[in-house]
């Protein structure tokens, strides 16, 4: 009895997310995020203390609650007849009404609401009337090439922020800051699908001619995806344009953030004494300078995924890219009513899970902070 | 080490030599810049600028002429006017939009970052549930269901970026705050027995502003481009009023024959927004300060 | 950004079933208006200067013979929208390419706008034209083994004629019996094509195994008990066609591939002793937006590619490095829709019993200056549409002056449409001004919201207020493409940006123009009208009679110049441009669409954009090179 009142922390996260975990292992989307989320939970509970990770985790719950009411009630509240969609300019006032019969339409809002849920929490999403499938395939099936994308984008940003951001703030002032920073900033300026307009006319497609002289290459393909599956070097090469794309805007706003946060850390006097101990710049640098001036960073970058996202719908677009943002971009314009309340209810779970681990992993990098969330 | 004499110095000597407090050329350029474009945008109707709505037969896609400075876009209007009027748009939607998210997302994220506890957790709920969703998903869903008929579209447009802008500027503006709150000047404060309204608008507020300002105006910057994004999906507001955006989208499918009608908005956009953080940079480099130990 | 538009077309398409063409009668319309096709490879300079004297090119292919082999990898514009059975799928372009690659049609489009026999040997009509009697080939098997009998091609069109989706078009089929290989078809009325309008650019006219279709759910054949013990995927086709499907994944990006047929009825193992098909595999790839859809033809991705986007298509004529075939032959065109909806219609009221049936009895439409003739002149007198084809069709897109493009029956020279002239336009205004009692007049206008059709309505707007100035206010609404449709439907617009009428035969047309398709306007009780317009117009009526009843080629020829000539005379629509559709290929692809029937005759190259997929054949048996 007393093992498990210390422990509770531990024992009931692991049980809820077990319970979850066991109703909807069949499904590819929810045994990730839910493992995900069980990942989650464990890391909290090593860097912090577990209470605090299960209150985090249970804080969830709520959130997922009221975002799957947002969005269902936005997706059922939008202008246009999903039955005349799905009939087409043959439909008559009969067939739409028993179609919208069939579909549930008639029924109250909120009945629909907790049918819906109701499924959804035995992992069954329901099934598109307009592309005739399964939702949760349709999801398991579209929201690989856009993690693979986002998860691509980030590693190319952080790759390039981190060493520019932290070279430019070490170097505040500087010719070579001052290049750094602009070059950066001017990425930010350039919407993504204009470069990726430009990446692509440039490297993929042969350029453009002035005066019989051909500037450009055919270096990349420029639309299409490639599975892992298929060999990962011909995956890589259909991405490598994608993600770049995607990644420079975000690779500036992560530069930005450590700059200013690293000049701030190297004026704090506890560089001062590791300069007094002589320590080398690079030490200085990546093991005291970095962590501390990481914070914001973290933070932004836990919510540089809602930017992905959204940035992914219309990399997707331009690059020929099947993934989950064009399901759910599809399927707003199509009134796949279905589709889109079960695609976006998965992606920001796994949003608010990146979210909440990018608090703990700021939590385990500000001892301070620890202490304090112990007190609270 | 050459680099490292640079950096070692007493703090002292920190304000002395490294904030320059002249504001240099640069920064001058880019106020100019954005006063001529405000200038232009607000007066646009009485400078002798073309309508930029008139469609001149046989001037479509021409490049930059005499008559027509930038040239002509895939309808043979003239860019110029476009970009001007355009700026009307683009600007207060960013501004607008980022000025409301700054009030309402600073306040949660001081609150919810001081006050630590249930507080915290209830703002932080709130905030997330309009984070979690992602933007442009909310975005489309927002504007089809709150104006599917772009009656008031630019409203919208404002209303749901501001909405959007609220959670990542309070999640900002809270971790900072918690990171100001452990220091010890707040300590102080709250020792001598400040009250929490002026310990957070006295003793934190100062310190966060600095990198709120820098925040906002990639906010801002990030806006600007977010129309893009939205007009690229159709979803702007509706032509033939010009946004930077909706240019630069039409201008897409010529880029290899008219580059010109997707290069002059996309540079109006670029300049703007490397002078926004321009000026940003430097406003908070000279309004920062060091963290008082000793507020007298 | 403008194949959004085309998109919303998807469910316009799938309505667009009875197509046809009565042979023979439209030849010298035809042969001067055979498709525009501008063939290049690359060549030495030698050939190059032959090239230049042979407009179509194809001479220098004829050398070449077809070699088996190959994977063709097709960039299309669209995913389809309930894939792919003909009684349920909203069936566009994309939609009909896979429904040509798996199967055949009855009848088929032939190079004259006639229809020729495909898989029906013969045709015969009783004398009074009410019932067609039809033969198919014997010896050919659907993919499942199922052999094709009059049976099965019954099976087919009963499925077509209970669903909600084709039945309306299907609804002057009485009924159908077959025996052995024939088909008996009974209309109501005499009908002038009888079956032919089952042909390749009609859903329906595509057979599908019987057996398969008894697995699907959603077959309106089947009983409840059979229902619910369907089992088999609608996207898994199961038809008698030169290609077998092999994998269907639904989404932008993703793709429809199909393998080979070796038991094709046209094929070594068929019986006609043909080698057909001559690719190894071919595969569909949705990719909506036309710049990555040319990038990836650019880049190696797609071997071949469709549009109507003229831009795109601009850019590739005199490229060497790619091949452009560009056609408008039975294309849709593109008009601004005009509400007429006002006083009595007698013909659905009698129908309805109620023969003073209001078109307008919320008074609605009463508001909307385009109900008057004056005001729909004067619009139509200040639009240059050459202008709209110079800027906004890249120059090589036509102006259209009514429903018909070239080459089509029906098609005029001067259908006495207004001509662009500003001082006839101010003329009418002055008398649109008096008759709405509006000053100034206003003017809604629906379009989508693709950047392209925004941007033609910019045009146009200031094509306006360049003629009538204060004397015209226009507000433009872009309405989401989801809606768009159901506005048409409903009336509730006063002008909308539109593209429609595409098709072999203007009889398939009727119910986009007759009476008895408008509906009252009412956007809270919707009434679907297929008649969007909602004009009724005796002399239409008399007229659309002459081309669908009338068995004589000359009277129907001359009844569908008619529609033409009061499309003209009463402006029910303003007309833009007519649609051009473009095939980009690498040149390794060959013979895309030079397709003859096993008894030798050509058919037409290019249907809005589709074409047969049997004969093409790439260099050394490798597309990609």
């Amino acid at each position: 009895m007393k093992f498990l009142k210390r422990n509770i922390g531990r024992i009931v996260p692991t049980a809820l997310a077990s319970v979850i975990l066991f109703a909807w292992f069949a499904r590819p989307p929810f045994s990730w995020t839910f493992g995900l989320l069980m990942l989650v939970g464990t890391f909290g509970a090593l860097v912090t203390d577990a209470r605090y990770a299960a209150r985090r985790i249970f804080s969830l719950i709520p959130v997922l609650l009221i975002v799957s009411f947002v969005v269902f009630s936005l997706m059922s509240s939008l202008p246009g007849d999903p039955a005349l969609t799905i009939l087409g300019a043959g439909a008559t006032a009969e067939s739409i009404a028993e179609l919208n019969q069939e579909l549930g339409f008639d029924q109250p809002f909120f009945n629909r609401y907790g049918n819906w849920m109701g499924d959804v929490i035995v992992g069954d999403l329901g099934t598109s009337r307009i592309l005739r499938e399964d939702v949760a395939d349709g999801i398991s099936r579209s929201i690989t090439p856009t993690l693979q994308l986002m998860a691509y984008s980030l590693i190319l940003a952080v790759l390039i922020a981190v060493p520019a951001g932290m070279y430019s703030g070490y170097r505040n002032g500087t010719r070579q800051d001052r290049v750094i920073s602009y070059t950066m900033l001017g990425f930010l300026a350039i919407p993504n699908f204009v470069l990726a307009l430009v990446l692509v006319l440039f490297l993929a497609v042969g350029g453009i001619t002035i005066f019989g002289i051909d500037i450009g290459f055919r270096w990349l393909p420029a639309a299409r995806y490639v599975p892992i599956g298929a060999g990962w070097s011909d995956h890589l090469r259909h991405m490598l344009l994608p993600s770049f794309s995607l990644a420079m805007g975000q690779a500036a706003v992560f530069m930005r953030l450590l700059r200013s946060d690293m000049i701030g850390t190297l004026r704090l006097p506890f560089i001062d004494l590791a300069r007094s101990k002589g320590l080398k710049t690079s030490e200085i640098l990546f093991r005291h300078a970095l962590r501390p001036s990481s914070f914001t960073l973290i933070t932004v970058m836990g919510l540089s995924v809602g930017a992905l996202i959204g940035g992914a719908l219309i990399t997707e677009y331009v690059f020929t890219l099947p993934g989950v943002g064009s399901y759910i971009f599809t399927g707003i314009f199509k009134r796949d009513f279905v589709a889109v309340q079960g695609a976006v209810l998965v992606i920001s779970t796994l949003f608010v899970v990146v979210l909440t681990f990018s608090d703990l992993v700021y939590l385990a990098l500000d001892p301070r902070l620890k202490h304090q969330s112990k007190a609270a | 080490m050459m680099k490292l004499k640079i950096r070692r110095r007493t703090r002292e000597s920190d304000e002395t030599i490294r904030t320059d407090n002249s504001l240099g050329l640069m920064f001058w350029a880019a106020v100019s810049f954005l006063t001529v474009l405000v200038f232009c945008a607000i007066f646009a109707d009485v400078l002798p600028f073309k309508n930029p709505n008139q469609t001149f037969k046989g001037f479509n896609k021409n490049g930059p002429s005499g008559s027509f400075l930038l040239g002509n876009d895939g309808v043979g209007r003239d860019i110029l006017s476009r970009v001007i009027y355009g700026a009307q748009t683009s600007l207060v939607i960013a501004v607008v939009g980022t000025s409301i998210a700054l009030i309402i997302g600073g306040s949660i994220g001081l609150a919810a970052g001081y006050y630590r506890g249930k507080v915290d957790r209830l703002l932080t709920v709130m905030l997330n549930t309009t984070l979690i969703i992602p933007p442009l998903i909310l975005f489309i869903s927002l504007i089809l269901f709150l104006d599917p008929e772009a009656e008031r579209r630019m409203f919208i447009l404002i209303f749901t970026f501001a909405l959007l802008s609220i959670a990542p500027i309070g999640r900002v503006v809270r971790a900072n705050t918690m990171t100001w709150s452990e220091r010890e000047f707040v300590l102080a404060a709250q020792t001598i027995g400040a009250r929490n309204g002026r310990v957070m608008f006295r003793e934190i507020l100062p310190n966060v502003a600095p990198s709120l300002i820098s925040y906002s105006l990639i906010v801002m910057a990030t806006l600007i481009i977010v129309e893009g994004a939205v007009a690229f999906l159709g979803l702007s507001v509706p032509s033939p009023t010009p946004t930077w955006g909706d240019m630069i989208n039409k201008g897409r499918p010529h880029l290899d024959v008219a580059p010109h009608i997707t290069l002059m908005p996309a540079l109006s956009m670029f300049i703007t927004v490397l002078s926004l953080n321009f000026i940003g940079d430097k406003l908070k480099k000279n309004l920062s300060r060091k963290p008082r130990f000793c507020d007298a | 950004m403008a194949k959004t538009f085309i998109k919303t077309f998807a469910v316009l398409f799938a309505f667009s079933l009875i197509a046809a063409a009565c042979g023979g009668d439209s030849d010298e319309t035809a042969i001067e208006n055979e498709p525009e096709a501008v063939v290049e490879e690359e060549v030495t300079q030698v050939e190059e200067d032959r090239e230049q004297g042979d407009a179509t090119g194809e001479d220098t292919r004829d050398d070449m013979t077809a070699v088996h082999g190959g994977r063709l990898v097709y960039g299309v514009e669209a995913d389809t929208s309930n894939p792919f059975v003909p009684y349920a799928a909203s069936c566009a372009i994309s939609c009909r390419m896979i429904l040509r690659t798996v199967s055949d049609a009855l009848f088929i489009t032939g190079a004259e706008g006639n229809i020729v026999p495909h898989l029906v040997e013969t045709v015969a009509p009783s004398a009074d034209f009410k019932s067609w009697t039809m033969s198919v080939r014997d010896g050919i098997k659907f993919h499942d083994g199922t052999p094709l009998d009059g049976a099965a091609v019954a099976y087919n069109l009963n499925t077509c004629r209970m669903s909600s989706l084709t039945g309306p078009a299907l609804s002057h089929i009485s009924d159908v019996t077959s025996d052995g290989q024939s088909v008996t078809i009974s209309y109501t009325f005499p009908e002038a094509l009888g079956p032919a309008s089952l042909n390749s650019s009609t859903q329906c006219g595509f057979m599908l195994s019987p057996t398969w279709l008894q697995t699907l759910a959603s077959n309106p054949l089947l009983n409840d008990e059979q229902r619910a013990a369907a089992a088999g995927n609608p996207t898994e086709l199961v038809g008698v066609g030169a290609f077998t499907f092999k994998s269907y994944t639904p989404g932008n990006g993703n793709s429809f591939i199909a393998a080979r047929n070796a038991d094709y009825w046209r094929g070594e193992n068929g019986i006609t002793g043909e080698e057909l098909p001559y690719l190894d595999e071919i595969e569909f790839v949705v990719s909506v937006d036309i710049q990555g859809r040319s990038n990836g033809l650019k880049g190696g991705q797609f071997d071949i590619i469709h549009t109507s986007n003229a831009d795109e298509i601009k850019k590739y004529e005199g490229n060497d490095n790619y091949v452009l075939l560009q056609a408008n032959d039975y294309g849709e065109t593109s008009m601004y829709m005009l509400n007429a909806a006002q006083g009595t219609n007698p013909y659905l009221g009698a129908l309805r019993g109620d023969p003073e049936l209001a078109m307008d009895p919320l008074g609605m439409n009463s508001v909307n200056p385009m109900i008057h003739l004056s005001c729909r002149k004067a619009a139509a007198h200040s639009v240059d549409t050459q202008r709209l084809a110079d800027e906004r069709g890249a120059g090589i897109v036509k102006p259209a002056n009514g429903p018909f493009p070239p080459g089509s029956m029906g098609y005029l020279e001067d259908t006495g449409y207004p001509k662009f002239d500003i001082a006839m336009a101010r003329t009418e205004m002055e008398k649109c001004k008096i008759d709405s009692g509006q000053d100034p007049v206003n003017v809604g206008v629906t379009i989508g919201q693709d950047p392209f059709s925004a941007e033609t309505a910019d045009l146009v707007v200031s094509m306006m207020d360049d003629a009538f100035g204060e004397d015209i206010s226009v507000v433009v609404t872009p309405i989401e493409q989801g809606q768009l449709i159901g506005l048409a439907l409903a009336g509730a617009y006063h002008v909308m940006g539109w593209r429609n009428f595409g098709g072999v035969d203007p009889s398939e047309l009727w119910y986009w123009w007759s009476a008895y398709t408008a509906s009252p306007v009412n956007p809270t009780v919707p009434e679907l009208a297929l008649n969007f317009g909602r004009f009724i117009d005796p002399e239409m009526e008399t007229a659309m009679q002459g081309v669908r009843f009338n068995p004589d080629p000359a009277v129907r020829k001359a009844s569908a110049e008619e529609v033409s000539r009061l499309f003209g005379k009463n402006v029910w629509n303003l007309w833009t441009t007519w649609t051009l559709w473009g095939l980009i290929s690498s040149p390794r692809v060959m013979d895309i669409t030079t397709f003859t029937t096993p008894e030798g005759t050509m058919t037409a190259p290019v249907v809005a954009g589709k074409h047969s997929v049997q004969q093409i054949w790439c260099q050394d048996g490798n597309c990609q090179g």
